[in-house]
């Protein structure tokens, strides 16, 4: 495993309470309101033209209480932690993309 | 349900009373309060004296329409709504769009007239941003303050609406939680709870209502979420993303039908022929008329009906300005799709309207079970930690919030009625409200004693509830006589619900507190479990 991820690991390991209230607090938040934002990125729009409106903003509560409850059962801190991070900035460089290209 | 760890136990534990703890009296201010506003319409008749008028949109709406679109500028007949108030009162709004120099948003802004439906009379009319103005439209401030007090506890825009989409997740957190510990889902289902005043006994009396109100808790929570967070969070950001920005390009996509702009004047064809054809189609009566660009060649006329029997969605059918019929229109988008299903399914879900009365009973009796799931959470906490001081003080916390709430919603109907004759209800009903929280604050304060606490309250809440109708009627409301004659079932409905509330709450028996009982007889300290 690369230094920089052994020593994140560490750190990970070294204060497992805030990691855990970290991920399940602002993480789960903040993923939750990414995947709202990045789904317009890759849904199409279907038939009607609104899928990609219409289901991020009803699916965002399912998928913040999926990540919560996710990262206050996950017994693999480490795993946890990468998860929830690769998620977050996975969505947050999609959304990004939109950004600089002008819109979904 | 798979065996889990001791340490996910631990932790689901941790989660499950923690969140019910800081947010458990919050969450039951929205959860009474959406309980009592799943009658929301209701109590706005009963408020204002039950509605005399028969179907207030059917009857000669067009000269209605056409007299109040003559009297306003041109500007304003961009939109043009209909609908009837709580007094069946017809309300038309001509407006166009602005920039709100309050809140900085973009707003509806125009004449409000508000015309008696059998004679037309215009009775009062308003100019302005006239959603800023609930006395404008909104004849009961006692409604319009209780739905408030649940949307958003009261809180402005946007917080308010944030905090409770905040308790909403909090909700589905703490059911889902619940379910994962719960080891025997099923088999708690049926089991009676122990016998005797022992924690266990009410450790079974919460597991077996939140057992039951599992389903419901949970969606409620969810549909909640969606409705606080799609306005102030969701829909701007999706406007950004996909819309660089444009809010109203957001909305025109998700709501209003694609129009080939045409300006050259074209004369409405008759209104009152387009809603019986409307309704013939519907299968139901209409709710709300929306006439885009009035007096255009490329102006649409749309008509929203409650859910016919047997249907859980509203139906939406739109009309040209010739009067012919042009499709049946989603609840969202330009065409059927599926988007569209599941978000027409949120409402009804949410309000408990998808069968009536009967639907909207079930959700107030599931409503009050999780009243006393949230409430018996918190004091299965502070029992088990009666030993020290903080959480006795939280217990009394508990119950000053428990009986106070329903006791300040009873007091802002109180003041309501009082300020109807001479003084402004959309000020009086909240100061009521808050009057009496602050009187039960302190009462809770002053009275030491569990049993004495709890009596007074329940005599108060008793007392309130029974002669509220008296006021009701004393403050120049409608008598039963008058109800029964003119078939006013909700006015009498609703007293008759009150009565039996407080003749309930009289006859409710105090029990002596475990904690006062333990003090006496020094038992051994006992283990929940």
């Amino acid at each position: 495993m690369p230094v920089r991820l052994q020593r994140m690991r560490a750190l990970v390991l070294a204060h497992p309470i805030a990691t855990r209230w970290l991920l399940a607090g602002p993480g789960a938040l903040l993923a939750a309101v990414l995947f709202m934002a990045s789904v317009p990125v890759w849904l199409p729009g279907g038939s009607a033209g609104i899928d990609n409106i219409v289901y991020p903003v009803i699916l965002a509560p399912l998928f913040w209480a999926i990540a919560f409850i996710y990262t206050c059962l996950e017994e693999n801190l480490p795993r946890g932690a990468a998860v929830v991070s690769a998620a977050i900035l996975l969505q947050g460089l999609m959304v990004a993309a939109a950004l600089v290209g002008g819109g979904a | 349900m798979k065996s889990l760890s001791q340490s996910q136990m631990k932790r689901l534990t941790a989660v499950h009373g923690w969140s019910g703890m800081l947010l458990g009296l919050l969450l039951y201010a929205v959860v009474i309060t959406g309980t009592v506003v799943v009658f929301a319409e209701e109590i706005a008749v009963w408020s204002v004296g039950g509605n005399r008028a028969t179907a207030p949109l059917t009857s000669e709406l067009d000269s209605k329409v056409h007299a109040a679109a003559e009297s306003v500028t041109k500007g304003y007949r961009e939109a043009i709504d209909v609908w009837s108030n709580a007094r069946g009162e017809v309300l038309i709004f001509a407006h166009a769009h602005a920039r709100n120099p309050d809140t900085g948003q973009m707003d509806d802004i125009g004449p409000l007239i508000r015309v008696d439906a059998e004679s037309g009379e215009v009775l009062s009319r308003n100019d302005g941003f006239v959603w800023q103005r609930a006395d404008w439209y909104d004849p009961s401030a006692l409604r319009h303050f209780l739905v408030d007090l649940h949307v958003q506890l009261s809180v402005p825009e946007p917080w308010g609406l944030i905090l409770t989409g905040i308790l909403g997740l909090a909700m589905m957190a703490a059911g889902v939680t619940g379910f994962i510990m719960h080891r025997h889902l099923l088999r708690d289902l049926f089991v009676a709870e122990r016998p005797g005043k022992r924690l266990v006994s009410a450790r079974d009396r919460h597991v077996l209502a939140a057992s039951w109100g599992l389903p419901f808790a949970f969606l409620l929570g969810f549909t909640g979420a969606f409705f606080s967070f799609a306005g102030t969070v969701a829909l701007p950001l999706l406007a950004t993303i996909a819309f660089g920005g444009d809010q109203e390009a957001l909305v025109e996509t998700l709501y209003e039908p694609a129009v080939q702009t045409d300006p050259r004047p074209q004369p409405l064809a008759n209104l009152d022929a387009m809603i019986a054809e409307s309704t013939g189609r519907a299968g139901a009566a209409p709710i709300f008329v929306s006439i885009g660009n009035f007096g255009r060649a490329d102006s649409r006329v749309s008509i929203w009906h409650e859910p016919p029997a047997g249907s859980l969605y509203y139906v939406h059918n739109l009309f040209d300005g010739t009067g012919r019929f042009l499709e049946k229109r989603p609840a969202i988008g330009n065409e059927p799709s599926t988007a569209s299903f599941v978000y027409s399914l949120m409402g009804p879900l949410h309000f408990g309207n998808f069968a009536g009365i009967l639907s909207k009973s079930v959700w107030v009796g599931l409503g009050a079970a999780m009243c006393f799931v949230i409430l018996s959470g918190m004091q299965l906490w502070t029992r088990r930690r009666e030993e020290e001081r903080l959480w006795r003080g939280f217990a009394r916390a508990v119950s000053v919030v428990g009986y106070g709430l329903p006791l300040a919603m009873l007091a802002s109907a109180y003041a309501f009625f009082l300020s109807l004759p001479s003084a402004d209800p959309f000020w009086w009903t909240p100061a009521g409200f808050l009057i009496a929280a602050a009187l039960a604050i302190v009462f809770g304060c002053a009275v030491q004693d569990e049993r004495r606490l709890t009596l007074g309250f329940r005599r108060s809440l008793a007392v309130g509830c029974l002669a509220l109708p008296l006021l009701r009627m004393a403050a120049g409301g409608t008598s039963w006589a008058e109800a029964l004659g003119h078939g006013l079932g909700t006015v009498l409905a609703i007293d008759l619900v009150l009565a039996l509330l407080g003749a309930a709450l009289l006859l409710w028996r105090v029990q002596e507190s475990p904690r006062a009982r333990n003090a006496a007889f020094r038992p051994l300290s006992e283990a929940a479990e």
